[in-house]
This record gives structure tokens, C-alpha cells and sequence, in this order.
């Protein structure tokens, strides 16, 4: 009864616009006060959540997707997709999938992807011919690959939760990230076939050449934090902080960051850091009573009255996160479940580095689903596109990304694949 | 309603609340920065022969959270805070503004809720030490007050200003969208 009063008031709280943290605090305070726990209980719990070790990652890569973007490597690394795809039919389409996944090395945020790519990759494509829907659509997909490919600031907070190693999950979303942007490529192709006035361009060595002097150094940067946290030399937040640095100064040295560039990227970091950690903490709290009240517990005994197949499991963790992560930030869906649904898992034999990648992939596709889609939300706003266009863009592109998670149900073992070869 | 046909949110509330804004994201980009200079030494201590710091690790974790609830008011005010804004849409443009109210006060009485909490932490904690730089938890605690009773503050002023002017309607900057969440 507790546990459905208080489902219903985060419910309505939500509907009627209060913050996802606000609708998770107020009615976990009021539970707090019922229960008779002592003053400063709740905001311990708080607070520990937000200040925990692992997640010192979380401002540190918001901060490099930040400087990357403010850098202009955004604006670089299209120009040196256009450049080398120059002579490929639909080549803007490949280019905005292909800028994706090098600054998705950079960043681990889809909507920091979706906003610093998506302001150069769509006004390109529309002035190449190709409709409005084909770019906003491919843009914001791609986009996704940012918190799936390493470094991602979902994945940084799953293994936090799941207390699993960082390096591990990283490792294992390599191979799903590189199959998302073949998936969109495929869709491309396919889309392209169709645009019969959209020609191929003429390949321009001196471009090439240049736009190339422009990538080497930022293309450094995930050799230095992957190499870094794979290889053993820095634990991820570590690397964090070290790539923070080499893209600062790679910034100083193109000469590309500016004083007001870094001041933004330090703005945009705090509120983002915020916004999310607010989360983590306040779902931190709300997490702490659904297991007073024995949540866990009951899902369990209901899971295993269901199945007790990995696969089914899976099927169903992966419907629920498609389900849930229309309607909630992804972030509090994350803080709540994992805890939840991780001994589960365990119970039935599940890998938490199969489950971590398959949920965050599921949670990804709902950044761009209506109502919550911030994606969808900031593709739109980049572009000055209506949202239903953009949804009705992304549609094509959504495909290949829920075959990877059938894939990803289907065979465990590939995404333990790199994982295990480099003894994580 | 289209920015052009919003009202005009000026006054001393407006000035007041910019410059605390300022100061509270300078306390979070000096947080951030904290972060960034302690962790990147810790990188380095393990290379290069530099003295090895237990308390920069704590410390760190210490400015997440001051960075964190530094940031959580100003995220009120700029409307920051992720949220379902299907409300906005409605037609009716008095329904929307008693709705925003109402969140807004259902914001302020939660942000009120937590400084009761915060304000029970620095009172008590002062004679809990922190594990390795051994200083009182109720010192940790002082930012998170501060940030909390910011959070309420603005939540009502953000309320008064709703009530007064109308509503707000979600609008993304095109040179600079809201870059917040995952």
C-alpha cells in the first residue's frame, strides 16, 4: 500500500511538471517523516550518493565532451569526415554517423553530442539536398552512440551502482557502439538509395590533407583514456581527468580554446554535473525505501514465478528499460533498477556487464522517444525542426539500434568478447 | 506564447538573482576544477615521484557534492532541472501557469524539507570527523545548507514571478541549448 501511495505521488508530481528530482525527494521526505526517522537521515543518504568515489568520473568527462566541443573538434572532425567521404554517394549521412562515433571517444553524453554535432551536421545536410527529416533524423541517432561507445557517463554510473569494474563495462560496450554505427550506415544506405538528387562530391586531396592536420591531435585523446584505463596505467577517473587536461591543452596549442570557450565549458559542466548527480541522489533516497520495504524481494519471487531463463530475463529487463526510459530520465531509472534488478540477475546467472550494456542501450533508445526524449528535445532546437519531424526521422534509425539488443540478448558472450581479451 | 510576447521579467528580484547565480556557479566551477586539479594529481602520483596525499580523493568527493548542490538552485531558476513538460502544451495559458505554480511551491516545500535536513546535519555533525582530512562533517555540510536554502528561495520567487507574470514556456536557445542529462 505505502509502495503504491508513493508510486502515485511521484506519478502525479511528474505529470504536473515538478523536476524528476523534486517528484522523488518530496514524497520520499514525507515517507522519512511518517516512518519516524531521524532529522538529517535523508539528506545523509543524499549526500552520500552524491558524493561517491566512482562517480567523480561524471563531471570529469562532462568537462571533456565540453572543452572537445568548445574547442571546435566537433566542427574538425566533420570536416575531416566530409573531406575523406568526399567522392561516397550520400556521403553527409555516413559523415554524420562517422563525426559521431570520433567525438563519441570524447564524450559520453548524447545530448552534449546531440547539440555540438548536430548545429553543423544538420544545417550541412539541408543545404546538400537531403530533407529535413533524413538529417534531423540521422543526427540524433547517432548521437546515441555517445553514451554507449567508452567514455560513458551512464556506464560510469552503472558500474558505480553494480560495483563492477568501470573498465570492464567500457570494454564491453566497444563492440555494440561500433555495431550502432554500421546499423546507421546500413539505414543511410538504404535512405540514400532513394535520394536520386543527391550526388556524390569530388574527393579534394589538399582538403583531406588539411582538415586531417586539424584531427591528429584530439584524435589522441581516446588512445590516451582508453589506452589508459584498458591498459591498466589509470583507473577511468584518473583517465578522466588526464584527458581533460591533454584536450585543454591541445585546444591552447590549435590555438581553437579560448578564455570564453573554457568559461562556457565549465558553466555547462556545473549545471550539467547538477542536474544529473541531483538525480543520482535523490533516486539514491528513494532506492533506500523501496528496499526498506522489501521491493526487491517481491520482484524477485515474481521474476522467478516467471522464468528463471537468462534469456527471458533479459527480453523483459530489456522491454521494461525501452518502456520506462520514454517516461523517465534515464538517469533515476538507472539509480532505481540497478539495485533492483542486478541480484536478480545475478540469481539467474545473468553477466552485470552483459545486463549494464544491455540496459544502458535500452535506456538510450527512450533519449529519443517523446515525452522525455532530451535528444529529440535538443535536435530539434539545434536545427529549428518541429519534434514530431525529428521522431519521425529517427524512426528508420531506431531499427538497427533495438536488433543490436536482440543481438545483444542473443549472444552474451560477444559483448564479453574484448572484455576478456584484455583480462578485465 | 512566443518569447517576444512574454512579459518582461525585470526588477531588483531579477538583478539579486543573477548576481547569486553567478556566485553560486563560481562555487561550482571552482568546485569542478577541484576535482579536476586533485584528481589529475593523484594520476600523476603514481609515475611520477611526487608525495602520495591520502585526503585528495575525499576532498574531491567533498566538491562533487558542493558542486552538485551549488548548481541545484540555479538549475531552478533557469529551468534546468529535467522535467515533463507535456503541461505546457495545454491551450488553456492560466491552466499552465497555476500548474507551474503549483510545482514551483511543490519544489520550494521539498528544497524546504532538505534544509530542515541540512540544517539538523550542521547542527550535530560537528563532532563527527571526516576519516582523513579529520575535519567536522558539519563543515561539509554548510555548502548543501547554503545550496538547499537557495533551492527554496528561488523556487518561490520563481513562483511569485509565474503567478505575477505567466507562465514560462520552454524555449531552447539555438546557439546554446540546454545541455543537461545524459
Amino acid at each position: 500500500m505505502t509502495l503504491l501511495l508513493l508510486a502515485l505521488a511521484i506519478a502525479i508530481l511528474l505529470a504536473i511538471r515538478v523536476p524528476v528530482p523534486f517528484a522523488f525527494l518530496g514524497p520520499s521526505l514525507v515517507y522519512m517523516a511518517i516512518e519516524g526517522q531521524s532529522l538529517g537521515m535523508a539528506l545523509r543518504t543524499v549526500t552520500n550518493a552524491a558524493s561517491s568515489f566512482p562517480l567523480l568520473a561524471v563531471p570529469l568527462f562532462i568537462f571533456l565532451g565540453a572543452l572537445a566541443n568548445h574547442a571546435g573538434i566537433a566542427d574538425r572532425l566533420f570536416r575531416f569526415a566530409q573531406a575523406l567521404l568526399a567522392n561516397v554517394r550520400g556521403n553527409l549521412g555516413y559523415v554524420a554517423v562517422g563525426t559521431s562515433v570520433g567525438f563519441a571517444w570524447m564524450s559520453g553524453s548524447a545530448v552534449a553530442d546531440a547539440a555540438a554535432l548536430g548545429k553543423v551536421q544538420i544545417p550541412a545536410m539541408i543545404r546538400a539536398g537531403y530533407g529535413r527529416r533524413f538529417a534531423t533524423g540521422v543526427s540524433a541517432t547517432s548521437a546515441l552512440i555517445a553514451p554507449v561507445m567508452p567514455p560513458s557517463i551512464p556506464a560510469v554510473i552503472y558500474a558505480g551502482l553494480a560495483a563492477v569494474s568501470t573498465g570492464a563495462l567500457f570494454a564491453a560496450s566497444v563492440i555494440p557502439a561500433l555495431l550502432m554505427a554500421i546499423g546507421l550506415c546500413i539505414v543511410v544506405w538504404m535512405l540514400v538509395r532513394r535520394m536520386d538528387h543527391v550526388k556524390k562530391g569530388v574527393f579534394n586531396r589538399a582538403e583531406f590533407l588539411d582538415s586531417t592536420k586539424g584531427v591528429i591531435l584530439p584524435l589522441v585523446a581516446p588512445f590516451i583514456i582508453l589506452g589508459g584505463i584498458l591498459g591498466g596505467f589509470f583507473t577511468p577517473t584518473e583517465a578522466a581527468a588526464v584527458g581533460v587536461v591533454y584536450i585543454g591543452l591541445v585546444g591552447l596549442l590549435q590555438r581553437s580554446l579560448t578564455l570564453k570557450g573554457f568559461i562556457r565549458a565549465l558553466t555547462e559542466t556545473v549545471t550539467t554535473t547538477a542536474s544529473i548527480m541531483i538525480i543520482v541522489a535523490s533516486a539514491s533516497l528513494l532506492g533506500y525505501i523501496l528496499a526498506r520495504e522489501r521491493l526487491p524481494q517481491m520482484l524477485t519471487e515474481l521474476v522467478f514465478a516467471i522464468t528463471d531463463s537468462p534469456v527471458v530475463f533479459l527480453i523483459l529487463v530489456a522491454v521494461l528499460m525501452l518502456i520506462l526510459g520514454t517516461v523517465i530520465d534515464a538517469t533515476a531509472i538507472l539509480v532505481l533498477t540497478v539495485p533492483i534488478i542486478l541480484p536478480i540477475g545475478n540469481q539467474i546467472g545473468v553477466d552485470p556487464i552483459v545486463l549494464g550494456v544491455l540496459m544502458i542501450l535500452s535506456l538510450m533508445i527512450g533519449l529519443l522517444t517523446p515525452p522525455v526524449g532530451t535528444v529529440l528535445f535538443v535536435t530539434a532546437a539545434v536545427s529549428k525542426t518541429r519534434i514530431g519531424e525529428v521522431f519521425r526521422g529517427s524512426l528508420p534509425f531506431i531499427v538497427p539500434l533495438l536488433v543490436i539488443c536482440v543481438l545483444i540478448i542473443a549472444f552474451p558472450d560477444a559483448v564479453m568478447w574484448l572484455p576478456g581479451v584484455l583480462g578485465l | 506564447m512566443t518569447s517576444d510576447q512574454q512579459p518582461q521579467r525585470t526588477g531588483i528580484l531579477r538583478r539579486t538573482a543573477r548576481y547569486i547565480t553567478g556566485i553560486e556557479l563560481v562555487i561550482g566551477g571552482v568546485s569542478v576544477l577541484m576535482i579536476l586539479v586533485l584528481v589529475f594529481y593523484q594520476a600523476l602520483q603514481r609515475y611520477l615521484p611526487f608525495e602520495s596525499l591520502a585526503w585528495t580523493g575525499e576532498l574531491a568527493r567533498f566538491a562533487l557534492l558542493w558542486a552538485t548542490f551549488a548548481a541545484m538552485g540555479v538549475l531552478v531558476t533557469t529551468h534546468g532541472h529535467i522535467a515533463l513538460e507535456l503541461v505546457d502544451s495545454l491551450r488553456n495559458p492560466m491552466a499552465v501557469r497555476v500548474i507551474q505554480v503549483i510545482s514551483l511551491v511543490i519544489v520550494a516545500a521539498a528544497a524546504f524539507g532538505m534544509t530542515l535536513e541540512a540544517w539538523a546535519l550542521v547542527q550535530t555533525q560537528g563532532i563527527v570527523k571526516s576519516p582523513v582530512l579529520r575535519v567536522p562533517m558539519s563543515w561539509v555540510y554548510i555548502p548543501v545548507l547554503i545550496g538547499v536554502v537557495s533551492t527554496t528561495i528561488r523556487a518561490l520567487i520563481a513562483a511569485a514571478d509565474i503567478a505575477i507574470h505567466g507562465p514560462i514556456i520552454a524555449e531552447v536557445d539555438e546557439d546554446q541549448p540546454e545541455v543537461a542529462g545524459l
